[in-house]
């Protein structure tokens, strides 16, 4: 198998494959993607941030952060991106079981994570944070749910190329499906990134 | 994950080519209604978005003549206040979501491919999903008359507190905020789609800026939408959770903003203007070159000045806001802004007209049209200007001096454009013209009654004439400006009779009538070097691109004199349609399917809980079948092609990455 | 699209190796405990100041950031374009977001 660029620049006029810019579609399109999530999620963290202050008399979210139980489940968060990186490049190499291995654990380690977040959904309840207690508690269930949300399709869709991989459809041929998932996976860890250090480490002026 | 476990009823006369997993069925129908239900031809697409775009222009028309025929003479009771604010909002709200942007996106999807000379878009099957995801989700919308006690009441922009539920106790507005989160997805994914299309399926030789201007407006359309629609996303979402889960983010009692709303709504609601006017201006600046016989003039200043006015849309969102306090160094940031945007339209307008300088114009009801654009578009835009002015706008927020507005930038410079867009690429799409003298009287209804229309509207809102009232009393100088205006709609309503009947009658005439040839208007850009209509495959070869204006430059060169020389006859130049065995996408009912799912979830949101189990289910399984479903059926009768362009690889996996796209999207 | 682009996962030149992921990988791990040992003010009483917990925080962020995007998505090795449409995302809601937060005073409070 060539390289790309040169496949791209010498074969550009006559391979039917060849794309404009050398990307495939279907990569170009997730980074595309990619780049209006961070509309979306730009608009929910503004929405936390104009409100977390806004607590109606009651409890605020910044109140009761418990900042090393989040750090723990930040860090598994960041270390299944290590893993992911390294399924792709087992799978890229042909090494299908090691890649299978690594899908498996970054599927179990976003599990983690999101079994850390119903354990600080439930706790911060107990607690007297409920959905609709104040705007400050409505912008920031809104807002962790939504990355909650993005992690568990990442957990499905991980779990999916794993199947595909136990069924022999996922091979060396198709690494760049497990690289898109990649992308995504690493893009919803770089929004913890940016939520953690905002949401929960600057503490309250 | 799949829940459909058996074939798609489909009666016979198909074979069924492939079952992945044992459970997917692929349609093989040639003609009849299931090739268009299943079709992921961008061409059949863009028809179908063509056809419900007009259906609910109709619908939307319906309600504007309420409105106008409450508003004839004062103090008339024919609609109460209550269904008056419910079919302004609808009004509003079916024209910008779904009349004007799906009709855009009917020329975005016929012509994208065929102008940068590809087979088909970049991903043929999201293609079909964007249409069928915006379809159900506009019928949702409407089905809020009968199953939601009544439309959305708050206005088009549903400014909180009135859409919260205190002062919208009826559905109507869950509906909005629904419907208009479905057509979103579908927009996002024909976002996405379109720009990989413009960047990925170029033509050999079509460099970036060898596109054609209609080409590029779409383009730069297709970033706003990807980029503006996450933010109405969110604004719907908290809507949303605020009226069905109780949350407090516009509740003002709770401590809540309702300024929120507004922001986030204007910074969708300003780069959505441009959505709306960009793609006319693209089809104009096709039209007048053709029918100026001369290249357009300036073409890269073009193409930066749509880029510069997509960029510069995102700055200007507040001056929506001017009296809503939000203090004065944002009013003057945003006045300025404002100001500066109308520079790079006022260089569009400048192109135009001197590309029609010391041309030999040819006045067809296309050019007519366009010409229409061009002045009423500069009306509605020079009355723009007066709204960036802070202390003037102050004085016209919320009269019918706004609305005079909008309407001359959306209907002046919006609709007329497209309207002559249809009569441009009419004998492409459909093989026959539609009739030029029924053209004329149709513009010229058309512009008479716009301009009878919302013209008045000027003074009546400089005089005070508040907007969204649904009557007004005698005495204040209203009455006859009034009744002008509610004449000019009928007149409106006359001029779209005429073009329905025209569509209808050409169609009929057309079989005594010699067909129109490839190229009938001598036109600039590849779409016409292919037979008319279109064939399935597009092209028998795919051009390899050698200028701007490269299908005019295989007809005419430009001799040492500097005169155009013609040099080759059209039919010698033209493909004719006749290459067989081209590989095109294979056509696909997962599209449709997870397109009806959404709604049903739309209406488990609203009524139970349940319902959203049966949707959810309908279109995760819908996603998954899709998936696993191979892009290219292998089974399907082709030949081998040297020229085809691959969608979307040719791997089972291939749809992981689009279907997962699609999946987020749904959440989003 | 086969050979043109599956083919860069395969050619192993330009890209890093197992052990540079988990290199980068424990990088962003000692960057992470700086970021959450601001929160014990015990450990480095400087970070009481708050213009230094600030500014220490956000550069860590954006370090953290830059890294994955860099190395985890590959846009170090991959085409320009790719990094320019998602930085044009990035900065557009960076720069609209922060207007809007303006607009409500809300870094002034």
């Amino acid at each position: 198998m060539s390289t790309a660029t040169a496949t791209a620049d010498t074969h550009h006029d006559h391979d039917p494959h060849a794309t404009n810019t050398g990307i495939s579609n279907n990569k170009l399109a997730m980074w595309l993607f990619l780049s209006t999530e961070c509309l979306l999620f730009g608009a929910l963290i503004s929405t936390y941030l104009l409100y977390k202050t806004r607590g109606n008399g009651g409890v605020l979210p910044t109140d009761i952060f418990d900042i090393p139980f989040t750090s723990v489940s930040s860090f598994v968060l960041l270390m299944s991106s290590l893993t992911m990186v390294l399924a792709l490049s087992a799978v890229a190499r042909g090494e299908m079981d090691r890649g299978k291995a690594w899908l498996l654990v970054t599927a179990m380690l976003g599990g983690v994570f999101i079994g850390g977040q119903v354990y600080e959904f439930t706790s911060f309840y107990r607690e007297g944070l409920g959905y609709t207690s104040n705007p400050a508690a409505s912008a920031f269930y809104t807002l962790t749910g939504f990355h909650g949300v993005h992690v568990s399709l990442g957990i499905l869709m991980l779990m999916s190329l794993w199947v595909s991989a136990q069924q022999g459809k996922l091979t060396q041929k198709n690494s760049e499906t497990v690289e898109i998932v990649g992308l995504y996976w690493h893009f919803v860890d770089i929004v913890w990134i940016f939520i953690f250090t905002v949401i929960y480490l600057i503490p309250p002026a | 994950m799949t829940i459909i476990d058996e074939p798609l009823a489909l009666e016979s006369g198909e074979t069924y080519a492939e079952k992945p997993l044992g459970i997917l069925t692929r349609p093989q129908a040639q003609g009849g209604w299931k090739d268009w239900v299943s079709t992921v031809d961008h061409k059949k697409i863009g028809i179908m978005y063509g056809v419900a775009a007009m259906f609910f222009f109709v619908v939307g028309g319906f309600e504007a003549l309420l409105i106008r025929t409450q508003l004839a003479f004062p103090d008339q009771g024919f609609l109460s206040a209550d269904l008056y604010n419910q079919i302004f909002t609808m009004h509003g709200v079916t024209m910008v979501f779904l009349f004007i942007m799906p009709l855009a996106a009917a020329f975005a999807n016929y012509l994208i491919p065929l102008q940068i000379g590809a087979r088909d878009v970049a991903f043929p099957r999201l293609n079909a999903l964007s249409f069928w995801v915006w379809l159900s989700g506009a019928i949702f919308l409407n089905t809020s008359w009968i199953v939601g006690g009544g439309g959305a009441n708050c206005g088009w922009f549903c400014y909180s507190p009135n859409s919260g539920i205190v002062f919208s106790p009826t559905h109507g507005v869950d509906f909005y905020a629904i419907g208009l989160l479905i057509t979103g997805i579908a927009s996002l994914v024909s976002a996405v789609n379109l720009i990989v299309t413009c960047l990925n399926m170029r033509a050999p030789g079509m460099d970036l800026m060898r596109m054609p201007v209609l080409t590029w407006m779409l383009l730069v359309t297709q970033f706003l939408l990807a980029f503006a629609l996450p933010v109405i996303t969110v604004a719907l979402l908290l809507l949303l959770f605020d009226r069905t889960f109780d949350s407090q983010f516009f509740d003002p009692d709770a401590g809540a903003d309702p300024l929120l709303w507004q922001h986030l709504f204007w910074i969708f609601g300003h780069p959505e203007v441009y959505i709306i006017i960009l793609p006319s201006f693209g089809i104009i600046s096709e039209i007048i070159p053709t029918f100026s016989r001369k290249p357009i003039f300036g073409y890269t200043a073009m193409v930066f000045s749509g880029i510069a006015i997509g960029f510069m849309g995102w700055g200007v969102w507040a001056h929506h806001m001017f009296v809503s306090g939000i203090g004065p160094i944002s009013v003057a940031a945003f006045s300025l802004a404002t100001m500066f945007i109308a520079v790079p339209t006022g260089v569009k307008i400048l192109n135009w007209l001197t590309t029609m300088w010391g041309g030999k114009l040819h006045f067809t009801t296309a050019m007519l049209f366009a010409t229409g654009t061009v002045a009423m578009f500069t009306i509605g835009g020079l009355s723009g200007v007066t709204h960036s002015l802070a202390p003037a706008d102050t004085q016209q927020t919320d009269t019918y001096y706004i609305v005079a507005h909008f309407h001359y930038v959306i209907f002046g410079g919006g609709v007329l454009g497209l309207f002559g867009g249809a009569y441009f690429w009419w004998p492409k799409v459909f093989g026959h013209f539609l009739n030029e003298r029924r053209g004329k009287i149709n513009f010229w209804a058309m512009l008479i009654g716009f301009n009878l229309t919302f013209g008045p509207m000027h003074v009546l809102g400089l005089q005070g004439m508040s907007r969204r009232i649904d009557t007004y009393s005698a005495g204040y100088g209203f009455d006859f400006w009034n009744l002008m205006s509610t004449l000019g709609s009928y007149l409106i309503a006359v001029s779209v009779v005429v073009f329905f009947y025209n569509v209808w009658k050409s169609k009929k005439e057309a079989v005594d009538l010699p067909p129109p040839g490839p190229d009938p208007w001598d036109a600039r850009s590849l779409e016409w070097s292919v037979p008319s209509p279109t064939p399935e495959h597009n092209f028998d070869e795919v051009p390899q691109v050698e200028s701007f204006d490269h299908w005019w430059f295989q007809k005419y060169e430009i001799d040492d004199d500097g005169k155009v020389v013609r040099i080759a006859e059209t039919e010698a130049v033209a493909q004719d349609g006749s290459a067989t065995g081209v590989h095109l996408p294979s056509p696909s009912f997962w599209p449709l399917v997870l397109a009806i799912g959404l709604p049903i979830i739309g209406y488990g949101i609203i009524f139970n809980l349940w319902l959203c189990v049966i949707g959810g289910l309908l279109t995760g399984g819908a996603i998954y079948a899709w998936v696993f479903e191979p892009v290219d059926d292998p089974n399907a009768g082709h030949g081998h092609d040297d020229h085809h362009e691959d969608e979307a690889g040719d791997d089972q996996l291939a749809g992981v990455g689009s279907g997962s796209a699609s999946d987020d999207e749904g959440e989003g | 699209m086969s050979e043109a682009t599956a083919g860069t996962e395969t050619h192993d030149d330009h890209h890093p190796s197992d052990w540079d992921y988990v290199k980068i990988a424990g990088i962003l791990g000692v960057l992470t405990t700086i970021e959450v040992l601001t929160y014990f003010e015990s450990v480095f009483t400087f970070f009481e100041t708050r213009w230094i917990l600030l500014t220490t925080l956000f550069v860590l962020m954006i370090v953290k950031f830059w890294l994955v995007a860099r190395m985890f998505m590959h846009l170090k090795q991959d085409k320009p374009i790719l990094s320019q449409s998602f930085a044009a995302g990035l900065a557009l809601a960076t720069t609209v977001y922060i207007v809007a937060l303006l607009a409500f005073n809300f870094f002034s409070a």
